[in-house]
């Protein structure tokens, strides 16, 4: 069948049907949009994995007695180690000095502590930041080590936060899609009665089962497409008011590039398209005689 | 054209066949009526011709090839090969006299160019070539049969197979649309009709069949609608 007789079989439908049509818009929409959120926020994870994994350390914090003997030697181990990138070491003056720095806005806090109160410490890279674990099991309770400290487990609450959102997001999206699916099985059973006439004749002057089928399969996939376009704006529009003019100015993390705003917006609209088809595809077998 | 070789056709609740080892030809280019009471078997017959049904037993040939036998992808070829005409308009309200004759051209995919040229010529065959833009509603009975004829001839098909063309139209009209289906007949196209129309039967002197409870029990050259001893 030939493109614009074809358009116009599926414009009629569509107009027909608006209401159902509008329905099933507005819940691929919804679906799509929570499907893309949750791709965003681990898309953020990823992001701020990537940006602590450069600058959070293993901190070797040393007992207050550890000679200089002691610390050498750890040192040298550490550089030996293959683990280890590289050691800096930071004396109390240097752990004070960071201290204040890092707690300026709290002068009450700076306040109650001084230089004695915080320890020397060797500040490591990892070549693969994710082994800290056996650097831990390694040099805790060597000579001269108070205790090691991993500072990435320190941020695990933040990661329970966005992975919380992340499967929020992506159970929502999945109630949704169920939605989609019941909506757009309903339609084409609706559809596929209402055009039984038409569709009678199609097969009767001699239409091949993807010609009567075709219609159908095109009418959803448009409604996905609609859908899934509607979503990726709302994936864009949120990155430009939400992310990067609110949530950018109250944190001090990176926040996903527009590389991950295109990554979910094809994604979304593909599974739009593609998903609306062949729930399409699949209710015409059992709705529709050939 | 047509060959149904010792066909038989059961209906899984019936208590008797539709079609009892019934064996007919039809040459290419004839006119044949099928007549005989209601559950005759004449609608079964002609639902064999399309692939509507398959028989329980034996063969059903339309143009040489074994239609029980046609892969269900391939039955699309054959129906575009074989138009019908049924008692019941079925046409399209939402599209003019036009559209639905160009529907059946659109579907097996014709060029634009060929329903511009052919969608004018078949309307002027069947008399309705000023009527080109009425909606079906704006349309008596034997026009919208006519359209109907129309669409089914679009496609130059080889055999058109007419069930009960007539039964809703009132005499003079049905008169019309047989002498509709005679002029697509002298085209070349064999027709086969089924019908209860006695009086169309007897004025036109056409070959005959007649069924009765599954069998045929009459094939008669040039025959009238009643046995004439």
């Amino acid at each position: 069948m030939r493109i614009g007789p074809l358009l116009r079989i599926v414009g009629t439908s569509l107009r027909r049907n608006l209401a159902v049509t509008l329905a099933v818009i507005v819940t691929v929409t919804i679906c799509l949009t929570l499907f893309g959120a949750g791709l965003l926020l681990r898309a953020q994870v990823r992001t701020v994995n990537g940006f602590l994994l450069d600058r959070i350390q293993v901190v070797i914090d040393l007992t207050d007695n550890a000679s200089d003997a002691e610390r050498d030697t750890l040192a040298a181990d550490l550089r030996a180690d293959p683990l280890v990138q590289s050691v800096v070491y930071e004396d109390k003056a240097h752990a004070f000095a960071r201290f204040r720095r890092d707690f300026r806005n709290s002068p009450d806090v700076v306040s109650g502590v001084n230089a004695n109160d915080l320890p020397a410490s060797l500040r490591l890279t990892l070549t693969d930041p994710r082994q800290a674990g056996e650097i831990i099991n390694d040099y805790t309770g060597r000579d001269g080590v108070d205790r090691v400290r991993d500072q990435r487990a320190l941020l695990a609450p933040l990661y329970r936060f966005l992975d919380a959102f992340t499967v929020g997001a992506f159970v929502l999206a999945a109630v949704q899609a169920f939605s989609m699916v019941a909506l757009i099985y309903t339609m084409i059973r609706i559809s596929a009665y209402g055009r039984r006439q038409e569709t009678a004749i199609m097969r009767l002057v001699g239409g091949t089962n993807r010609t009567i089928r075709a219609p159908f399969v095109l009418e959803s996939a448009i409604m996905g497409m609609v859908g899934g376009t509607l979503a990726a704006a709302a994936l864009i529009v949120g990155k430009v008011y939400l992310v990067d003019h609110r949530f950018a100015r109250q944190t001090a993390f990176p926040l996903f590039g527009w590389d991950a705003v295109w990554a979910a917006v094809v994604t979304v609209f593909l599974i739009g398209t593609t998903a609306s088809a062949g729930m399409a595809a699949v209710a015409l077998r059992r709705h529709l005689r050939i | 054209m047509i060959r149904m070789t010792s066909v038989t056709k059961r209906y899984p609740a019936a208590a008797r066949p539709a079609l009892d080892d019934v064996s007919v030809e039809i040459a290419a280019g004839e006119f044949t009526f099928l007549v005989g009471p209601s559950g005759s078997g004449k609608s079964t017959f002609l639902r064999l011709l399309l692939r509507e049904e398959r028989p329980t037993a034996g063969v059903v040939e339309v143009g040489g090839r074994d239609v029980t036998r046609i892969p269900n992808r391939r039955v699309a070829l054959l129906r575009q090969q074989v138009g019908c005409v049924f008692q019941d308009y079925r046409l399209l309200p939402d599209r003019t006299v036009a559209g639905n004759v160009a529907f059946a051209l659109e579907v097996t995919g014709r060029p634009r160019h060929v329903t511009r040229t052919v969608v004018p010529e078949v309307l002027d065959l069947v008399g309705l070539a000023g009527k080109a833009d009425r909606y079906p509603d704006e349309l008596s009975g034997g026009e919208q049969q006519r359209v109907v004829v129309a669409r089914a001839f679009a496609g130059r098909p080889q055999v058109l197979l007419a069930d009960e063309p007539t039964g809703n139209l009132d005499p003079a009209t049905g008169l019309e649309i047989m002498r509709l289906l005679d002029t697509v007949n002298r085209t070349g196209t064999t027709v086969v009709m089924a019908t209860h129309n006695a009086s169309l039967v007897d004025a036109m002197r056409r070959r005959v069949i007649e069924l009765r409870n599954g069998t045929v029990v009459r094939d008669q050259a040039r025959g009238v609608y009643g046995l004439v001893f």
